[in-house]
């Protein structure tokens, strides 16, 4: 790992990946983030946003190129360690309570005793669950499941962390709470990585973004910047814009 | 071996043991394993009416195969399909992901899955077992015949050990299938093949292809090995040697299988 | 064409193959392949299933009792290849084997059997009965002391061989689980064979086996036979 290396939060060098069925999720894509900074990768369906946060994640390998976070091999222990992932449409057993679910994954971060008591208050507290916390997760809303995933994907403070289309089955209210939960990251500096279909709020929210196309990355750069990104989405993937 | 391994030894093994005990919560919430419970209990309760048919001290005989029969049969459907059903449900309701993008490393959470999944047979073959033996200890009596007490604690434990190879096979399978019907329905063939040994020396009736045949059924266990009838005195160790071997050798093998599973 | 192995693929299997291999080195019970050849006639009836299923017990159990509702109804045929179907999947039961070998020997050839038929027709057909029971009985390894006092008595009252009878009660008076009476009929049975000394050489061997106590071993009544045959044989 170089000096330079030290510096990304995140790298994918080269990065292709291929399913058994023979699909290509990923054609040679590379990226790479600063830490502290907040990021989105954007695309239609199929375009790889989700390959690319599982393997990130550690959740899948590589077909060929390097995928390194925080200066590690993702997928490594000490990879892992420092990241909170959030997987699209999170569902959790439903007689656990939220309590129990921050507990039990709480402890499998090395978090234990009143460490992990005050870790879990802090983040319901944060995610706005306080009032749910005690009762099984089978009666939460679709709002309050997801916020009991960002709760869990901070639970140990993670630098990185990854959301994969935070903002699905969630109401404007839900969406709006989201806005907000995502500039309090920032506010903490983690490095986070989110996949949207919602481009206002990655223009409303992020630094920076990686609009993917058939698994290629066809454009990165400032979601503000002189164009809009909904505007550059319809010019870089005008069939993609028709077909939806 | 370093502080460092030593403290990534107490987290793994501290890892394995709190899914082990999330999986042991999800498997006696699992209605199957009831209901699969509640029939080898209506089986064994039911044998009862032999006593109609005044067979003698055989009655007794007659009672315990029935028992060890609704057990083992139960003992192994809970195996080969609650192991499939614990597997997949992880993998399917996204717990794997939040667990494994944690640094939690996957041979930890394989046989934390497969600990969990024993935990729950024991549970089941030891309730069915005492029942069985409460049962039949007052039809002894009633009989005037010896009450087989150690017999029946012994016979519980091969059916347990039975199920428990069946039980990491079907984890193995696990690991490579995509659906958990395929790997329950591997998984019961897999017990089917493992009762049939003694027929695969006589079958087929091709010299050169029986030699096939043999040489691969030869490496599948031999599940007859556990019927409580076939106990031999002082083979306790070498059965469960057996045993044992067979479930760390398909626990090993699921291990690095998973460890290049996609998720 | 160039071959690419997965070697990292192929490991799991490796593992398994290997490991597989070193675990047939843990002895087992001896198989049971050639029995399972008598199940041809009750195929169809789930006995074969339920075996594979790990039921052999009460499958057994399930068709001895439909040999017993067989031979109330006088079925020879359904009676014995139930009752052989049950002891092929257990063969190990000495209750199947014993039964078994009994209906075959004295209730088959009664049935069916003209009651005027001569009495060497029957004397016949039920020495053919008694011979087939006896295969049934043939020796296994780890016979119990019952499946060899069984051999005995239908030898003896069957075939009407006294010595072979009398050798089959000494094997089975040998066996820490005989009954006392094996060691008795023995002795009697080889005195009528015209084997009395060595009869008596052995019955002196077995007597201080014989507890003193237990009114069921005789022991004062064999002690005062020793004494009998040595006047009677002499040195």
């Amino acid at each position: 790992m170089t000096e330079a290396g030290a510096e990304w939060a995140l790298e994918l060098t080269g990065v292709s990946k291929e399913f058994p069925v023979g699909a290509r999720a990923l054609d040679g894509i590379s990226l790479r983030l600063a830490r502290g900074r907040l990021a989105a990768l954007v695309g239609p369906n199929g375009s790889g946003k989700t390959t690319v946060l599982k393997l990130l994640a550690g959740l899948i390998r590589p077909t060929s190129g390097t995928v390194r976070v925080g200066g590690h091999a993702a997928g490594s222990v000490p990879a892992r360690a420092g990241l909170g992932y959030l997987p699209e449409t999170p569902d959790y057993p439903g007689w656990l309570t939220g309590r129990e679910l921050l507990r039990h994954l709480g402890r499998l971060s090395g978090l234990d005793g009143a460490g992990l008591d005050e870790a879990i208050a802090r983040r319901a507290a944060w995610a706005g669950l306080r009032a749910v916390l005690d009762r099984p997760a089978q009666t939460y809303s679709s709002g309050q499941r997801q916020r009991l995933g960002l709760a869990q994907a901070l639970l140990h403070d993670p630098a990185l962390v990854l959301l994969d289309e935070p903002a699905a089955a969630l109401d404007p209210g839900g969406i709006a709470g989201l806005a907000d939960l995502l500039r309090r990251l920032r506010a903490e500096r983690r490095t986070v990585v989110l996949s949207s279909h919602f481009l206002p709020q990655v223009e409303a929210t992020c630094d920076h973004a990686w609009l993917l196309r058939a698994g290629r990355l066809i454009w990165e750069g400032d979601p503000t910047g002189a164009v809009a990104l909904s505007q550059r989405f319809i010019e870089l993937a005008p069939e993609d814009v028709a077909a939806g | 071996m370093s502080r460092q391994d030593n403290l990534s030894l107490a987290s793994a093994l501290r890892a394995i043991g709190l899914v082990a005990r999330m999986t042991l919560s999800q498997a006696v919430r699992w209605r199957l394993a009831w209901f699969t419970g509640a029939a080898a209990l209506l089986l064994i309760g039911g044998a009862c009416w032999l006593r109609d048919l005044h067979f003698g001290g055989a009655e007794l005989r007659f009672l315990l195969d029935l028992g060890f029969g609704a057990i083992g049969i139960g003992a192994l459907l809970v195996a080969v399909l609650g192991t499939a059903h614990l597997f997949f449900g992880d993998l399917d309701g996204r717990m794997a992901a939040f667990v494994l993008a944690r640094p939690v490393p996957r041979t930890s959470w394989l046989l934390g899955k497969l600990a969990g999944a024993l935990g729950a047979l024991a549970f089941l073959c030891g309730s069915l077992t005492v029942l069985t033996g409460a049962l039949t200890a007052g039809r002894a009596e009633a009989l005037g015949v010896a009450w087989p007490g150690l017999e029946i604690v012994r016979s519980g434990g091969l059916l347990w050990l039975k199920a428990a190879i069946a039980s990491a096979a079907t984890l193995f399978v696990c690991t490579y299938a995509r659906t958990p019907l395929l790997a329950g329905g591997a998984g019961l063939l897999f017990v089917v093949i493992g009762h049939l040994r003694p027929v695969a020396s006589a079958w087929p009736s091709e010299a050169s292809l029986r030699g096939v045949v043999g040489a691969v059924v030869r490496l599948w266990p031999d599940l007859t090995r556990f019927d409580p009838l076939d106990w031999m005195p002082g083979t306790g160790a070498a059965l469960a040697g057996y045993g044992l071997g067979y479930v760390a050798l398909f626990a090993g093998a699921a291990a690095l299988a998973f460890s290049r599973r996609d998720l | 064409m160039r071959l690419s192995v997965n070697l990292p693929g192929l490991a799991p299997w490796a593992v398994l193959v290997l490991g597989a291999a070193l675990l047939q080195s843990v002895p087992g019970p001896p198989e049971r392949a050639g029995e399972w050849r008598l199940l041809g006639p009750v195929a169809g009836t789930g006995a074969l299933p339920a075996a594979a299923g790990g039921w052999r017990a009460p499958a057994a159990d399930v068709l001895w009792l439909r040999a017993n509702l067989a031979w109330e109804r006088r079925d020879a045929v359904a009676t014995e290849t139930l009752a052989r179907a049950a002891v092929a999947l257990e063969p190990e039961v000495d209750y199947f084997r014993i039964n078994t070998a009994r209906i075959i020997a004295f209730d088959l050839p009664e049935w069916g059997l003209d009651p005027t038929a001569p009495a060497e027709v029957a004397r016949r057909r039920r020495a053919q009965h008694v011979r087939r029971a006896l295969e049934l009985l043939a020796s296994r390894p780890g016979d119990s002391a019952a499946v060899l006092v069984e051999r005995a008595r239908l030898t003896h009252q069957g075939l009407g061989d006294s010595e072979a009878a009398g050798e089959l009660f000494r094997a089975a008076a040998e066996r820490p689980d005989a009954p006392y009476f094996a060691g008795r009929l023995s002795v009697e049975l080889l005195i009528r064979a015209g084997r009395a000394r060595e009869a008596r050489e052995w019955l002196r061997a077995w007597l201080p086996r014989l507890p003193a106590g237990d009114p069921e071993a005789q022991r004062a009544r064999m002690e005062a036979r020793l004494r009998e045959l040595d006047r009677l044989i002499g040195p």
